[in-house]
């Protein structure tokens, strides 16, 4: 196979990973910051009960999207995690306290400070994934470093951009959109009411917030208004772009008509794999956008090769034993605190 | 190198981060296979004890793989974060190597544990078994493929360099470099020995106040069983990988033995059981020395040739006090472990760890509890030893460490090696006090063994 085919490849699956950890982890930390604003203990244990077995597996898809980017694009990985080191550190301090929270609560009288370790430290990994990644679209300085080699030639607070703060939010309200959405099949009758509320609530601002991220993104990036407004890739963008809305617009009104527990969820990964496929397609042929190409930044043939045998093949592998967990712990709960005890 | 300089906090941070991560790895390779055994041996009918040893010890366990992915996550950032030129270098092998860990091992693990810890009422045994057998083997193929990433730094074999990154020329060489076996092997033991200390330990604590002394006794033996054979066995490796040390990275092992002149030819090297080295002058300023022992242990030999740190230019010599001394301390606390390991050997071939007599043993359980953070500590000296052995290096002879750090102000990593000190030193503290209340509250002997679900016909499952 071709080096430029086999970078290809490897970015496809790079982004196959990041889009499956950001769906699945997405919900179990939307459903963190939502229990922020949850304030009856019953409530709360349901919601980290509806995510305790999963939780773990669905992290999973982040480190390995860590593994397999440093694996494949050893330069994107060494300068945007340099340049985003704070916002970085952000969300590693809030997916330790999530992580944490789960095991102690479980083993503490005192339920109520994990419960709001657990929040906090899932609304920190998320407002910090939403600014790495607002980081990247405002772009990173690349150039020779003090040594002469290519890597980032920044600052520590370039990140921070009224475009990255936007897209923060709009990544928080997204992960409470499908956190709710997830809630509503997990939640018994009587909750579910509230829980509609909040899908509702997230989406439209969430709708909003993208509407006025998408019109001011090309006033500040040429590299991007270039790309909806001419150039190769405005035809698929314009249509994923409107595959998106519509699907949006069936997840307002199946939400409002309150009847559906499964279509709300199902609407909610539809419009973040659309999104998530459109701006794939927006930053293509780059990964680092406008300086570091797939190409440029790609492992050589043989580690491009000898990963798509050890990582590639094993992800069907990994789908597998993904949906198995899922289907075993499938179901509402109907018996809060009890279903999802260890035992 | 001023404080605060980037280079030195991102070198402190990566020690802080790893020395306090690596105690969670330990127990939970080492609990995950002592829970295999246990609800293996239950499920071939030798009785309940064995499933409430398997539920008991699985809430410690399920404690420390949660600190685990907790405090592990942001080691595999770290790279970015503070050695992103380290990362453009080794990527191409050493990041697909991460990569592998994830794929192969994480999954796994992270998968099946669900299964394990809430599905007995949900799978059948036989799957729940084999989830728990599958979480165990994810955990020690992850120790796999780290001690391997890790070796490679160590003994980097199977790339060649081009355009200052890592282009590999021949996988197997590099996977399985000359340091992978020792390296990983002395490592993987470190786990069953720390955690057997730990099990041993909290049961000879209940035995000793005769809680659920049957109960504990078992689980005491069952340590003390295995123990007889990893205690000697790790002390085994131990050599193996000194012997490798002196072959690959000889400048380390001059260090860790403070051993300055290569010895002349027919003239044995000695060895020194205790000095202070003194680099300026390339000598030690006193010392303890006893003829030939470093020719015998390092070549078999009573005079074969052991190269001394004279041979490396200063700018290539490792830290020699901190690589000594680490050394020292932790062959004296493996020697200690192998002592109480006989010691309690003695004792059961005596009798006297029958459940009436057991507690009679009062110094040889004091010793046992005294004896549980010694495996935690053995193994961060050993990776003090490894690891500031190594240096002025980060892939050895062939990147400086100096060379593979980010670009970075002070500030931001000043912020978060005080927030991981923070948290890291705060982890074990909560890890000893639910661990505690769960052994006063002792195992639960009498619930009711959870049933798997039945199976009605047509229902599809």
């Amino acid at each position: 196979m071709e080096q430029e085919l086999l970078a290809n490849i490897w970015a496809m699956l790079v982004a196959l990973m990041l889009v499956l950890y950001v769906i699945l982890d997405g919900f179990d930390l939307g459903i963190g910051v939502l229990s922020i604003f949850t304030f009856d203990p019953r409530s709360r244990g349901m919601m980290m009960g509806s995510i305790g077995a999963i939780w773990d597996a669905n992290e999973t898809w982040l480190v390995l999207f860590g593994g397999a980017l440093f694996g494949a694009f050893p330069l994107v990985y060494g300068v945007v995690l340099n340049a985003l080191y704070v916002p970085i550190m952000l969300m590693l301090f809030g997916l330790i306290f999530r992580a944490v929270s789960f095991e102690f609560r479980a083993h503490s009288h005192r339920k109520l400070p994990w419960e709001r370790a657990f929040g906090l430290g899932s609304l920190a990994a998320v407002a910090g994934q939403g600014l790495v990644l607002g980081g990247v679209l405002s772009q990173i300085e690349v150039g020779p470093q003090a040594t002469g080699v290519l890597g980032f030639a920044g600052g520590p607070w370039d990140f921070m951009t009224p475009l990255s703060v936007l897209v923060m939010l709009a990544v928080v309200l997204g992960y409470v959109m499908i956190g709710a959405s997830y809630l509503i099949l997990k939640v018994p009758a009587e909750m579910q009411r509230r829980v509609h509320r909040m899908v509702l609530a997230s989406s439209i601002a969430m709708f909003l917030l993208i509407v006025a991220i998408t019109l001011t993104m090309p006033f500040l990036s040429e590299f991007i208004s270039h790309k909806w407004l001419a150039g190769p890739y405005a035809g698929p963008l314009w249509a994923l772009g409107t595959g998106a809305a519509f699907a949006f617009a069936m997840l307002l009104l199946v939400t409002v008509y309150r009847k559906y527990t499964r279509l709300p969820f199902l609407l909610s990964l539809l419009v973040f794999v659309l999104a998530f496929a459109g701006m794939g397609t927006a930053l293509y042929p780059y990964l680092v956008p406008p300086s570091i190409t797939i190409q440029q930044a790609a492992s050589s043939k043989p580690t491009l090769v000898f990963m798509l045998f050890g990582i590639g093949l094993l992800i069907p592998v990994m789908l597998l034993y993904n949906f198995y967990l899922y289907r075993v712990f499938s179901g509402g709960l109907h018996e809060p605190g009890q279903e999802y005890e260890q035992e | 190198m001023d404080w605060p300089d980037p280079l030195m906090l991102s070198r402190v941070q990566f020690a802080l981060t790893t020395m306090f991560h690596i105690f969670w790895p330990l127990l939970s390779i080492g609990l995950s296979l002592y829970i295999v055994v246990m609800e293996g041996l239950w499920l071939l009918g030798r009785g309940e004890v064995f499933y409430r040893q398997a539920h008991f010890w699985t809430k410690p366990f399920l404690l420390s793989f949660g600190l685990g992915v907790a405090s592990g996550l942001p080691l595999e950032f770290q790279f970015g974060t503070n050695w992103a030129n380290f990362c453009l270098v080794s990527g191409g092998f050493f990041g697909n190597i991460l990569g592998f860990e994830a794929a192969m091992s994480f999954m796994l693990e992270a998968a099946f544990l669900g299964i394990m810890i809430f599905g007995r009422r949900r799978v059948s045994r036989g799957m729940h078994f084999f989830a728990t057998v599958m979480v165990a083997f994810g955990a020690s193929l992850s120790a796999f493929w780290i001690m391997v990433a890790s070796a490679w730094m160590q003994t980097p074999a199977g790339v060649q360099f081009e355009g200052g990154r890592a282009m590999i020329i021949d996988y197997f060489a590099a996977v399985f470099n000359p340091s992978w076996f020792y390296s990983f092997s002395h490592m993987w033991m470190a786990c069953f020995e720390t955690t057997l200390l730990l099990i041993g330990g909290i049961s000879a604590w209940c035995i000793l106040r005769k809680r659920q002394t049957e109960f504990f006794l078992l689980s005491f033996k069952m340590a003390l069983a295995i123990s007889l054979i990893v205690a000697p066995l790790q002390i085994l490796l131990g050599d193996m990988s000194g012997r490798g040390v002196a072959t690959y990275q000889p400048a380390k092992l001059a260090a860790m033995e403070s051993h300055w002149q290569t010895n002349p030819p027919g003239q044995g090297a000695s060895m020194a059981i205790a000095a202070w080295p003194d680099p300026e002058n390339s000598r030690n300023a006193w010392e303890v020395r006893l003829p030939n022992l470093l020719s015998l242990i390092t070549t078999r030999t009573l005079t074969g040739t052991v190269v001394g740190l004279t041979e490396f230019e200063p700018k290539d010599r490792p830290p020699v006090a901190v690589t000594f001394w680490s050394f020292r301390l932790m062959i004296a606390l493996g020697t200690l472990m192998l002592t109480i390991v006989i010691w309690g050997a003695f004792q059961w071939r005596r009798g006297r760890l029958s459940p009436k007599l057991a507690h009679t043993n009062k110094w040889l359980l004091r010793m046992w509890i005294v004896m549980i953070p010694t495996g935690f500590i053995a193994t961060d000296l050993g990776w003090v030893v490894r690891e500031v052995g190594r240096q002025p290096w980060v892939i050895y002879n062939i990147m400086r460490t100096s060379d593979g750090v980010s670009n970075l102000e002070s500030l931001p990593p000043t912020i978060s090696l005080l927030v991981y000190a923070a948290i890291y030193l705060l982890l074990p503290v909560m890890f000893i006090y639910f661990t505690r209340r769960l052994v006063i509250k002792g195992p639960d002997l009498t619930s009711d063994i959870p049933q798997p679900p039945v199976r009605i016909k047509g229902d599809p499952v």
